[in-house]
């Protein structure tokens, strides 16, 4: 601890940073090649018809087929570079820069990994990582500034810091969800199965992890419980990969983790002396680079915050949950319709995977801000297909954390309006009352509610009798129901009940 | 140096072996409602809908024979009694292609042009004239109209007696299908490879996606015209001779009934239904008690919807009884329970996810 207090004051061994950008350059080529390996470029970034980009990015598109693989080599190529330490910032500047990109031309394709490692490769542009470990780097091995230790650190601690807070969520501290979900779903695994079968299992999970979280990043800080701490760490994210299919996830946190050990412990681990005297040998970090580091990291402390700005439950509505550290904290599944009413009472009805691959469409079914995107899609492309007053109307049902499906968006608000209105994300429900047997609400799919008109069939009749008998052709019949509707009633029906299938987004 | 003894070893491991003989494994439980709806549910239905069947072509036999009002009454409360079976049972429709097509067929929906035409012409009606007909003009709709819509006459009858056997040909089809060695019970009862159902995630996910289908057509179908409800934004409006024989009201609370039997492992307050269940309720139970319970109510509450409406149906239709919308409302519950609770808390069992998630 004496040594790391007097490095934080001045210079520190350069060789836990060198080894943190070792395994962070190898895990970034281990990931693209995983993602170009197991196929997922085409259905992730080609396939799809459209994308939920940013605010702020629309421009930024996946782009060509050729351009889209060359990224993900790229990526391979930028990472075994930098974890060689050939010119580190530059290669961690290209990791930075191409691995930001895969992820932002979609937020369907977010995940909190992957914003970790865009945060890290950025990091890593500035810290001069290479000072050890890099039988490539053109600069000479010695000490870095501690505070480039103690920004990469301090990144790391929030990163555990935030995903303990978001565990603070009655879901989590009182039902023991989702681990209880997704232990269950992995209970015919051999020695652990039974144990997952157990619900005090999950809660002691639960619980744990929360403890372990909110607490790790000190303990392998403080040397006297480093090592049983960092023991935690290994094992604990081990059995993340056991359980969880979440790629690259768990051994980024143990590399992570690693910046937390002492500054020298390389040179321990591969049995060479620590450099004692690097670690007080360098220069007295320039009050700018001290400045910068703790802006840094109060701004990343605040970010994950802004989520509490919104009233409700985060994991329901999901306003600012993204950048947000907020880990493995739900299990939440949707089912999603559209209807597009236009001038004229035209009208149809969308199912999201006439646009959507498997994987945006059910991105898409939980998250309001990509189900409003997709409402206001559906607008700009019905009125490029000449449909005028174009309002999009979603019927959307979500299950969270185990409980029973619920209605996520107003049936009746507008989804594709220039200003959303007031409640449209509808309250999380509270589900007790499905055990009494209370009503939770009423579905509706079929949105009769939005189209009172055409919602009654006495009422079809009523207009059907005072309207004058139009031209047939536009019928039930050639809605293409696969219903025969009766012939001198579907003459004459009024344009609200006919959709119009020329129309095919 | 002597080792340290391992004292804490046997603590840790002992939760391990302490709970080794507890609860079923998902992978267990799964084969567990599999065998139990298969033997006390499925397959009883099957024999059930064979036998009942069977007893409808005697009955239009006898009707066929000696015509009377009470050949005629003995008809038609088979007819009803046949018809109950079936769409409580309908949900065995699965599995092998052969027992889809043979269902589909028997409940063709009535073509009243063919079934006019037929009762129009002069030639004899025997089985092979019966057998070239198509099931518009002889599956469970034209055998409705022809016993229900008043008294039927000496060619009416003939064909009702021919289609009642061409029923029960269909039907025995199926309840071949199902009952045969190493046919879909056999199947259902104990998937692996090389069988319809290649592991039990497959066999529960088959009846889930029947259980889905069932419910939408009775919501699409049945129930959709009788409010003026939409299904893909287009109104639907009953047919001009909707429902002469009486039955629709029924055929719903028969299938509800059926979609609740499958969820609950047996009828409410039996041994079967009791706890979490022996059907597709255990299944959920094990994940979120709520979800089960809100399945079940919402089952409950669906039967109890469909008996509360008048028998009258286009009556009630067209004075916006709310019976009807409370009905429509009802299923359309059920489908977005079905559809989203039931399938989004057994997806988790059957596939964690698409991509890598956190």
């Amino acid at each position: 601890m004496a040594t790391e207090g007097r490095a934080a004051q001045g210079g520190v061994d350069a060789a836990s940073l060198g080894a943190f950008r070792v395994l962070f350059g190898l895990l970034v080529a281990f990931s693209a090649l995983r993602t170009l390996a197991l196929g997922r470029v085409a259905p992730q970034y080609l396939e799809p018809e459209l994308a939920f980009p940013y605010p702020g990015l629309e421009w930024l598109t996946t782009g060509p087929a050729w351009w889209t693989y060359a990224r993900f080599v790229l990526l391979v190529v930028l990472g075994s570079l930098l974890a060689l330490g050939w010119r580190a910032r530059w290669t961690a500047g290209g990791v930075f820069v191409l691995f930001t990109w895969n992820h932002l031309v979609d937020r369907a394709l977010y995940l909190n990994h992957y914003h970790l490692v865009s945060v890290l490769a950025l990091l890593l542009t500035v810290v001069p990582a290479d000072r050890a470990l890099a039988p490539w780097a053109r600069r000479a091995a010695g000490p870095v500034g501690a505070p480039w230790l103690v920004l990469l650190r301090g990144q790391v601690a929030l990163v555990y810091l935030s995903a303990g807070l978001a565990k603070l969520h009655p879901d989590w501290l009182f039902e023991a969800q989702p681990l209880r979900t997704w232990f269950l779903a992995r209970d015919h695994l051999p020695l652990l199965g039974p144990l997952l079968r157990l619900e005090a299992t999950a809660y002691a999970a639960s619980w744990g992890a929360l403890a372990f979280d909110l607490t790790v990043p000190f303990l392998v800080l403080w040397r006297p419980t480093r090592r049983a701490a960092f023991g935690a760490v290994i094992g604990f994210h081990l059995l993340t990969v056991i359980l969880f299919p979440i790629g690259i996830f768990p051994a980024l946190m143990v590399a992570c983790a690693t910046l937390l050990l002492s500054p020298s412990w390389p040179r321990r681990w591969l049995g060479r002396r620590p450099n004692a005297g690097a670690e007080r040998a360098g220069q007295q970090p320039s009050w700018r680079l001290r400045t910068g580091v703790t802006v840094w990291l109060v701004a990343q402390a605040l970010w994950p915050l802004r989520a509490q700005l919104s009233a409700g439950d985060l994991l329901w509505h999901e306003r600012g949950f993204r950048f947000g550290w907020r880990v493995m904290v739900m299990e939440k599944r949707g089912q999603a319709a559209f209807l597009v009413r236009g001038a004229g009472e035209r009208v149809r009805e969308v199912a999201p995977h006439e646009l959507l691959t498997p994987i945006q469409a059910r991105m898409m079914a939980t998250q309001p801000d990509l189900i409003r995107s997709f409402a206001r899609t559906l607008r700009a492309r019905y009125e490029a297909a000449g449909w005028e007053d174009v309002r999009v109307f979603g019927d959307v049902w979500v299950t969270l954390n185990g409980a029973p499906a619920a209605p996520l968006i107003d049936p009746a608000a507008d989804l594709a309006a220039d200003e959303p209105p007031d409640g449209w994300i509808l309250p999380r429900r509270s589900s007790l009352g499905a055990e009494r047997g209370e009503d939770l609400g009423q579905p509706r799919h079929d949105f009769g509610a939005l189209t009172p008109e055409v919602g009654r069939l006495a009422r079809v009749r009523a207009q059907v009798e005072q309207l004058p008998a139009r031209p047939s052709g536009r019928g039930l019949d050639a809605a293409g129901s696969g219903e025969a509707a009766r012939p001198e009633v579907r003459d004459q029906l009024p344009g609200a009940v006919a959709d119009d299938a020329r129309v095919r987004l | 140096m002597t080792p340290r003894p391992r004292w804490w070893l046997p603590l840790l491991l002992a939760p391990l072996f302490a709970c080794g003989g507890g609860s079923a494994s998902g992978e267990e439980l799964r084969r567990e409602v599999l065998r139990s709806l298969t033997d006390e549910l499925l397959l009883p239905s099957v024999e059930a809908l064979g036998r009942d069947a069977h007893a409808l072509a005697e009955a239009c036999d006898a009707l066929a024979a000696a015509p009377g009002s009470a050949t005629l009454a003995d008809a038609r409360e088979r007819f009803r009694g046949l018809r109950a079976t079936w769409r409580r049972g309908e949900v065995c429709v699965l599995g092998p292609l052969e027992a889809t097509l043979v269902a589909l067929r028997v409940d063709t929906p009535l073509d009243r042009g063919a079934l006019e035409a037929c009762l129009a012409d002069a030639t004899p009606i025997d089985a092979n004239y019966a057998a070239g007909l198509g099931y518009g003009a002889k599956g469970f709709e034209a055998l409705a109209a022809l016993l229900f819509e008043g008294e039927p006459d000496a060619r009416e009858r003939a064909l009702a007696q021919h289609a009642a056997a061409e029923l029960g040909v269909g039907i025995d089809g199926i309840v071949a299908a199902w009952t045969r060695a190493g046919g879909l019970a056999d199947d259902l009862r104990d998937p692996g490879p090389g069988r319809a159902f290649a592991d039990a995630d497959a066999g529960v996910d088959a009846l889930v996606r029947r259980a889905v289908v069932l419910v939408q057509d009775a919501r699409d179908r049945e129930l959709a015209p009788l409010v003026g409800g939409t299904s893909k934004g287009v109104v639907q409006v009953l047919p001009a001779d909707f429902d002469r024989a009486r039955q629709h009201r029924l055929d719903l609370i028969e299938r509800f009934r059926g979609l609740r039997l499958l969820y609950a492992g047996g009828e409410p307050g039996s041994e079967a239904a009791e706890g979490a269940g022996r059907g597709l309720s255990a299944l959920i139970a094990r994940v979120s008690a709520r979800s089960d319970a809100a399945v079940r109510a919402a089952l409950s509450r669906a039967v109890e919807a469909m008996e509360r409406m008048p028998a009258e149906l286009e009556a009630a239709s067209r004075d916006d009884a709310p019976e009807l919308r409370a009905a429509y409302d009802a299923s359309t519950h059920v489908k977005t329970h079905l559809g989203v609770t039931v399938v989004s808390t057994l997806g988790t069992t059957l596939g964690f996810a698409l991509a890598d998630g956190d």
